[in-house]
Formats: structure tokens, sequence, C-alpha cells
């Protein structure tokens, strides 16, 4: 399973970003500031907004997901339940592992922004897409479920997984760093080789590196195993 | 047309016009081709044509029940052709300005606030609707008469629960009853012909046909 | 002092808690009623019991400035400048001219004296998230109280509003955060659980306790 962005440019108004990589299988994370067009790349790579030049091709890619930054909008269902199977999962394994048991009849919009989140990402993340696309995941939840969603992402066995987002202090580890940095979607590499050329680079890691040990990736546990070398 | 008080004057004048009979939406919409962007205006607003289709079903409805529904469409066409031309020009801030140039700073300026708080948020309520579809997309779900209700949820929702923000936006900045405001208004030439224009499309609209002749001769 | 007694709304129970001035900082898992104490301390929410006095006053006798997550949702005014401006307008005390001579200071202080031309709807998150901050402090007010402000923010726009809030001048700064190196350069930490207060102190104090966990500072993780 690959997608490839073969030299595409996205334009919207006076904005444009220009990219060019190829994506295959485990976890990517494209980080950016706010406003430099990690949404607008998302849809892109979800084929729900056009490129006006160049293109994307997606190869052994069946299934594709993307989740939108803000979980309100997604919402069909009068109730949870019915939400739930309005994404194709079981509301019994949903309502378990959200936490969210006897709330079957409520109404989704009475959820308080994290329970909501944590509901979205627990009803895309039931299912098993070839490519899944994840626009700020990690807004609006709490640390320990940041966490969460990081072993829930590492525990994916196949298909392409792709992070959009600004995160610096909880991640998983991942196979690849992408920036987009001054209108471009650039390929930093693999960590710890990524950690040379990234504008974005965590303050964390920066310090780890500052001291010497450099981490082989940028999750908790690599940071943790990087300090103790040091301390050592 | 720069002067918001000669806008809305013209505006409320033209759809009166409009309303009353089918001559005077004729000379309404004559004036909108003269004085709008014309087709271009219904090319940039995607809620036009929706909007001028509901008319056409209800005034279909109406003429298979017996009224007119010929003259009810053609009346309430222009009156919408009006009121986007209205939205079109509208810049922020001039429903304030207006409002506090006419009934002064308690008044004027809630009635003012009011206006500008309401186009805020049907601008907010379009974003939303695009964005609803979108997910819809994302969702694999098609777009049809049963997606009305859900999606009427989710923005009626989000118009709640930001009018609620606002609220407590405004009383925790301090908002009891007025403010100061000092309006500010740019005044072109062509802003009193097209009012100027739009009275007299208002005044043929009522004056009799014959009588204007009868005058000429 | 910002006293806190007997304090009961919801699933929030507090008995007694003392706020010092400077900037103090809540932590927690989401529900455990860290929004909820926030609006309490804004005058959004009037508790169903207790107090929260703040120098002897109520929270709505107090000059507040309040700046919640979402920064579409803190917004009134279409222009970045009447935005700034609402408060010092809507309290009708002082003229026009003056009003738009604090709010270029005010937009001097947090770094967007550029953006006063502007439209709110054509800046990206982190300036409209100034733009709230701005206009939240114009009024000079006693107390900043801030609801998760930096969820949507990348790195750089969150440092830039932190020494915007370190140099507002508010007696008092609340905020809640997800960002543990953030909340690492509180005065006073809390910690939120279940509806209740279950640390507080200096962050030096309490995240030692929270080793191992993800409220655990990454900062601290790499030993910095």
């Amino acid at each position: 399973m690959i997608i490839t962005l073969k030299d595409a440019r996205i334009t919207r108004d006076s904005w444009s970003l220009t990219a060019a990589g190829t994506f295959d299988q485990g976890i990517h994370l494209i980080s950016g500031d706010v406003g430099s067009g990690k949404s607008t790349l998302a849809l892109v790579m979800a084929g729900l907004f056009p490129v006006s030049g160049g293109c994307i091709v997606k190869e052994g890619i069946s299934s594709c997901m993307l989740s939108l930054q803000f979980p309100e909008l997604h919402i069909t269902g009068r109730t949870i339940a019915e939400e739930c199977a309005s994404w194709g999962t079981r509301p019994e394994d949903i309502l378990v592992t959200t936490g969210l048991t006897g709330r079957e009849e409520t109404s989704p919009f009475y959820l308080s922004r994290g329970e909501l989140k944590r509901f979205h990402l627990a009803c895309i993340l039931a299912k098993d897409y070839d490519l899944l696309l994840l626009d700020e995941p990690f807004s609006s939840l709490d640390c320990e479920e940041k966490a969460r969603l990081c072993s829930t992402l590492e525990r994916r066995s196949r298909g392409i997984t792709i992070l959009f987002t600004h995160e610096q202090d909880i991640l998983p580890r991942v196979v690849r760093v992408w920036e987009i940095y001054d209108g471009r979607l650039t390929d930093c590499g693999r960590p710890p080789d990524a950690f040379r050329h990234w504008h974005h680079l965590p303050v964390s890691v920066r310090k780890l590196i500052a001291l010497g040990s450099v981490p082989d990736n940028i999750s908790r546990q690599d940071l943790r195993e990087a300090a103790c070398r040091i301390q050592g | 047309m720069q002067d918001p008080r000669i806008r809305i004057a013209a505006s409320a004048i033209l759809s009166v016009t409009a309303f009353i009979s089918v001559p005077g939406a004729a000379f309404a919409f004559l004036w909108w081709l003269v004085f709008t962007p014309g087709i271009t205006l219904i090319q940039k607003n995607r809620l036009v044509l929706p909007l001028v289709l509901m008319t056409g079903f209800f005034s279909l409805v109406l003429e298979l029940f017996g009224g007119n529904g010929l003259s009810y469409f053609i009346r309430m066409s222009v009156i919408i052709l009006v009121g986007m031309w209205l939205y079109s020009e509208q810049r922020p801030g001039e429903f304030l300005d207006t409002g506090v140039w006419l009934f002064g700073d308690r008044a004027g300026f809630d009635l003012g606030l009011v206006a500008e708080m309401g186009m805020q948020s049907l601008s907010c309520i379009i974003a939303d609707f695009e964005r609803v579809l979108l997910a819809a997309r994302v969702k694999g779900m098609r777009w049809g008469i049963h997606s009305l209700i859900p999606v009427g949820l989710i923005l009626v929702h989000g118009a709640l629960a930001r009018a609620e923000e606002s609220a407590e936006l405004l009383a925790i900045r301090g908002y009891r009853s007025g403010g100061v405001w000092n309006p500010v208004f740019i005044t072109k030439p062509w802003d009193g012909v097209a009012g100027l224009a739009a009275v007299c499309a208002g005044i043929f609209a009522v004056l009799p046909v014959s009588e204007f002749f009868i005058l000429y001769r | 002092m910002i006293a806190i007694e007997s304090l009961r709304w919801r699933n929030l129970t507090i008995d007694a808690l003392d706020i010092g001035p400077g900037v103090t900082t809540i932590i927690g898992p989401n529900g455990s009623g860290k929004t909820s104490f926030l609006r309490i301390c804004a005058g959004i929410t009037v508790p169903d019991q207790g107090t929260v006095r703040i120098d002897n006053l109520t929270p709505r006798e107090t000059r507040i400035g309040w700046v919640n997550e979402f920064p579409d949702r803190n917004i009134l005014f279409a222009r970045v400048t009447d935005e700034i401006a609402s408060s010092l307008r809507f309290h009708r005390t002082i003229s026009g001219s003056i009003i738009g001579e604090e709010v270029r200071a005010c937009a001097e202080s947090v770094g967007i004296l550029h953006l006063l031309t502007r439209t709110v709807r054509e800046l990206s998150g982190g300036e409209k998230v100034l733009v709230s901050l701005a206009a939240a402090l114009v009024n000079r007010p006693k107390v900043l109280v801030l609801d998760e402000y930096d969820s949507h923010l990348d790195a750089r726009t969150g440092e830039k509003i932190d020494r915007a809030i370190r140099a507002s001048g508010s007696r008092y700064v609340i905020r809640c955060t997800q960002h543990m190196d953030t909340a690492m350069s509180s005065d006073h930490l809390l910690f939120f659980d279940s509806g209740g207060v279950t640390h507080s102190g200096r962050p030096g104090d309490i995240f030692p306790s929270l080793k191992g966990t993800a409220w655990y500072p990454a900062a601290w993780e790499c030993g910095a």
C-alpha cells in the first residue's frame, strides 16, 4: 500500500502549497504551524479537495477514512447508538471503550468536547482502513487520552496512518516525519535522522540532543530511554 | 453602493415596491439590473438559486390551489435578488454605523449590534453547512432529502451554542445596553443617483399609469 | 487572594481553596470539573452553593478577562479593531478617540498591531487567539481566565501568547491547559480529578508525584 504525491499543487484563494513524496505503511507525522495547510492537505489526500497541478496516486488502497478536527460536524445520528451505527460499528463495543455505557440513547450533542472527540475517534479506529488520515486527533483530548490514542495507533498492524498535527508533547512512534514549511511539504526522513532537518522538532527532543542523547523516535518511551542514557 | 444608509433605504423601498404588484416587481428588477452587479451576483451567491427554486415550489402549490402563483413567484424572486444584493454589499460595522446614526448610542447601538451579530451568525451557519456536507462525504453518506433533519440539527445546535457563548462574552465584557460608536459614512454621487432611482421606482409602482398620462397631457 | 469556600456545582466539590496572585494553571482529565471551576471564577456560572471571593468581591463585581478554547467562538465583531475595543465601547465611560488609543496600545503589547485593519475571518487560528486575548486585556482585568486556549495552537504561537499573558499586568491569571510544559512555568498548580482538587502547590512540588503518568512534563522526562 502506498500513496504518492507527484508534484501536487494545492491552491486556495491566495494560499498555495506544493507537495511531493511517498507514504508507505506505518505512522507518518505531518507537522506545521496553524494555518500552514495541514487540514487542506488532509482533504486532498482523502480525495475531497482537488489539486490544481500534479496528481495523487494510490496503490493497493481500497479503503480510506479522514477524521476531521471538529467531530461535531460528523454527527448524523440522533442518539449515540445511531451515531455508532452510522460509522458501521457496534454500539456495545464503542460504549465500553469510551466509558459511555448506559448513555446509548443520549444525543451526541450532549457529550462534552473531550467525550465527543474520544467517541468519534473510537468509531473511526474500530474499523481497519488501508489509509487513515487524522486531522489534529489530539485536540480536545487530555494527556491520558492522548497517551491512549498513541498506544491504539501503534497497535495498528497494517495500513498507512497519517497524523496532521501541531502536537509536541505526547506522540506515537512514527516511521517518517514530514513538515509543511514555507509553502512546501518536506520529507524530513526517518527518526532519528529526521531530527536534523525538522523545523518543528519538539522542544524535549531538542533538549535531549543538546545534552548528547538522541532519542530513537518521538514517543514518551523513547524520550525516557534517551534520558536514562544521560543519567546512566 | 458605499453609503449603507442609502443602501438599506433603497432595499426597503424596492422590497415593498416588488411586493405590492407585478409592475412594481418589474421596476425593482430594472433597478437591480442597472445598479447592481446583476448576473455576477447570482454566480457568486450560491443561495440565490435554491431560494428561488424554493419560492417556485410554493408558487406552484399556490397556483394549484387557485391562487396567483405566477405573480407570487415574480414578486418574491425580485425580493430575493434585492436581499442578496444587500447581503453581498454589506461590510462589517455598517449596521452599527446606521443604527447609531438613526437612533443614537443606546437603542441604535443595540439594534446595530443585533444586526451585526445576526450577519456573523449567518456567515457561520453557511461555513458550518459546507463543513457538514464535507463530513457527510467522509462518512460515505449521500446528500438527499433524508439528510435535511440531521444536517438541520447540526446547524441549529451550532448556532445555539454560538449564541450562548456570545451572550456570555457580551456579559463578561460588560455589555448592558448601548455603547460608544462613532458612525463613519462614505457617500459617492452614484449612491445618490441609485437612491433617487429607487424612490422613483417606488413612486411609479404606486402611481396609476393613466394618471401619469393625464399629467403628461 | 481568591478565596473559595464550600463550593458545589454539579460534580464539582471544593471545600476550601486559596489562589494567590500570579499565574495558576489547572490540569487534569476531561470531565474533572476544570471548565466548571473556570466559569465560576469568571462569574459566568453561579454555583449551587459556596462562595468565590476575589479580594473580597464576587467575580461579577470584578473586572474579568475571558478566553475559551475555540478561537472562532471568542469573537463578537467582524473587524479586529472592533473586537479588541468591545469592552471599552460597552462600558461607555471613555470617548471614541481614547478607545482608539487604548486599542492600539493593547494590540502592540500583544504583538498584533499589524492585524488591526483586518477582519477576524481571514486570520489564522493562532492570530484569532491573540485577538481574543487582546480583547480580554484591553479593559485591564484583575483576573484573566483562559480555558484550554492553547489547545489549537502550535508551539511557537503558544509561546508568544504565554509571553503576552505574563506581561498582561493582571493580578490573577487562571488558566487550564493540556500542555504540561506550559503548566511547568506557573506560579501555582492545581490538579483536578473527579470533581475535586487532588493536588495544590508549586509545579516543582506536584509534578514529581505524577512521574510515570501522562501528566509528567516531557521536558522533565528528558532531565531538562
